[in-house]
């Protein structure tokens, strides 16, 4: 028994191993970062991306941004075919969504188009509208297939990458915690009780590698497939934005986000969504707690709390 | 006609590719079937534009179309540059290439435009001279286009078409016959632009070029910025039923806000290769 507590690890003084337990885990730190997202998300064919004949702006936003970004989009598609409209109060420091059309009207949108018209009453602050949109299950129905089939893409994380994330973030927090346990162990052997640091150091150490995610929403071939867009449809900002073709403009602002309306007449719109709308820094993991697709998930946005339905907005009779 | 020329795959309906329709090409690409490069935009360049070049392969035929080479310079064909420009046609691997039947540099000064060579027997073997020993480096074939002109130069032994021809069977090179080039001369020195084509080897052209003129106090001139007009769709026709090139391709270098003009030109060049 003695034995396997005779050798340099076990009988390597306590501070010379707690530097080297912490040199350990700043690898380990440094190989969940880096190096476990690449071989859980082995690309293949990662630079066979081409641009389709006709791009989806919807899918795009939904590649940038989730959800949130393909509401927002949606939502403006439907300002610019007229079916609902934008209005802002004096200060134009408040945003509101007011429907248009009615219900009988909607025989051209498309299904996606449908889900956000649907969610509108009347009239709404736009980030209600946002939220209620994010918790729609026709919305969500309609963003489950974009995953499923950007997945298959190998654009965005499956779920069996991030499985296999996890399996090897694990893989190595256990190995780390069985040597620091073993050096307990080995110094409890050899008579040495000043234990605290060692189990601080490796019970910190195991909560900082267990909170490593996956840092980006879509893999390198997802990167890769928005630089192409960027490279082939050059930004166009302000007023100059909004005088493009319809697809244009769409297409733009699925590709940079609504940044550039910037300097625009709807420049309101864009600091609105900057100050109340922009998704918080979140992480892969916390993209799908549970998957949207199943239905019982969080949408992944920052909405969180249930708001009770559309029609308790109040309006926003102070637009103008 | 070299065996080379004669095995070009047909193209199709093509635009010149330039920075500004980038995002249009990409959208209209069933509109769309070949691209042509200035082959100088892509040599000596950093990563970025040979990623552009790469994702151009990726979705298009494209065509490299030199313009710097200086074929007509008596002194020579600049050997470090030739293979440079081997090294892009190697990487682009298109069917053909393409030159302007003129020169660019003269006694080692940069001209910094296209100028006329005299059609005559001299400049025949000095031009002969310069693309057989191209052809030695480089093993595409290589296609030669005409350039309009704003004097006639005295000399002059050979007609525009007996020159193209005699140049086209010395070196066994196709024709880029530009279009907008031969009606532009056409009108400027008073000939008749279809008694040309009919003097032409029809066989040799693999390529047609056309875009607008603009027409200034004294001359018309090949801005490359103006919608085709219709007489220069008429010459086309007039070939198109003589013989079929591989590729027609709209040049245009100017006035890219007007993008329904182009897509009006591309959309009726469509419509004549079908018909």
């Amino acid at each position: 028994m003695d034995n396997i507590f005779e050798n340099p690890i076990a009988r390597m003084y306590g501070p010379a191993f707690l530097f080297f337990y912490a040199f350990l885990f700043a690898i380990a730190y440094w190989l969940i970062k880096n190096k476990a997202v690449k071989i859980a998300g082995k690309i293949e064919n990662e630079n066979d991306v081409t641009i389709p004949l006709k791009p989806d702006p919807y899918e795009i936003a939904f590649i940038r941004g989730r959800e949130r970004e393909l509401a927002l989009l949606v939502i403006y598609t439907l300002i610019k075919r007229d079916y609902f409209a934008l209005l802002t109060n004096k200060e134009k420091k408040n945003v509101a969504i007011k429907k248009k059309k009615t219900d009988a009207e909607i025989n051209a949108l498309n299904m996606l188009e449908r889900s956000v018209f649907n969610c509108l009453k009347n009239e709404s602050y736009l980030k209600d509208l946002i939220e209620k949109i994010e918790r729609d299950e026709e919305f969500k129905k309609q963003c489950s297939s974009f995953e499923i089939y950007l997945e298959q893409q190998q654009v965005i994380w499956s779920d069996r990458e991030r499985n296999k994330f996890k399996k090897i973030r694990k893989g190595i927090i256990i190995f780390l915690i069985c040597l620091g346990a073993y050096k307990i162990l080995a110094a409890i052997a050899h008579e040495h009780y000043n234990l605290i640091l060692l189990i601080a150091e490796m019970v910190m150490g195991s909560f900082v590698l267990a909170d490593i995610s996956f840092t980006r929403a879509f893999t390198s071939k997802g990167e890769k497939v928005l630089e192409n867009y960027k490279n082939t449809f050059k930004s166009i900002n302000g007023d100059a934005l909004l005088q493009q073709p319809f697809f244009i403009l769409q297409l733009q602002l699925a590709i940079y986000g609504f940044v550039l309306l910037n300097n625009s007449k709807h420049d309101y719109l864009y600091d609105y969504i900057k100050s109340q709308l922009t998704i918080e820094k979140k992480t892969i993991d916390d993209w799908w707690p549970t998957s949207s697709r199943n239905g019982n998930g969080s949408c992944g946005s920052s909405c969180g709390g249930s708001c009770g339905g559309c029609g308790g907005c109040g309006g926003c009779g102070g637009c103008s | 006609m070299d065996e080379a020329i004669s095995n070009i795959p047909y193209l199709g309906n093509g635009i010149g590719f330039r920075l500004e329709l980038k995002s249009f090409i990409y959208l209209n690409r069933d509109k769309i079937d070949f691209v042509e490069i200035i082959a100088e935009h892509y040599i000596d360049v950093p990563d970025f534009k040979m990623n552009e070049l790469e994702q151009l392969k990726k979705h298009f035929t494209v065509i490299p179309h030199a313009i710097n080479l200086s074929l007509g310079s008596s002194e020579g064909i600049k050997k470090d540059y030739v293979k440079k420009l081997k090294e892009l046609i190697e990487y682009i691997d298109p069917p053909y290439w393409s030159e302007h039947i003129s020169y660019t540099q003269a006694h080692g000064y940069d001209i910094g435009h296209s100028s006329p060579i005299i059609y005559n027997e001299e400049f025949l073997k000095v031009i002969s001279g310069n693309i057989n020993e191209i052809n030695l480096t480089i093993k595409k074939p290589l296609i030669l286009e005409n350039i309009t002109y704003h004097v006639e130069l005295p000399g002059k032994t050979y007609s525009d078409a007996e020159f193209l021809n005699l140049l086209c069977e010395r070196t066994g090179c196709g024709l880029l016959l530009d279009i907008t080039n031969l009606y532009i001369n056409s009108r400027n020195f008073s000939f008749d632009p279809f008694e040309f084509i009919n003097k032409l080897n029809i066989e040799n052209v693999v390529q047609l070029h056309y875009v607008g003129y603009e027409i200034s106090t004294t001359q018309i001139i090949d801005t490359h910025s103006r919608k085709t007009q219709e007489e220069i769709f008429e010459l086309i026709k007039y070939i198109l039923n003589k013989h079929r090139p591989k590729g027609i391709l709209l040049e245009r270098d100017e006035r890219f806000e007007y993008l329904e003009e182009i897509m009006d030109d591309i959309e009726k060049m469509n419509i004549l290769l079908i018909t």
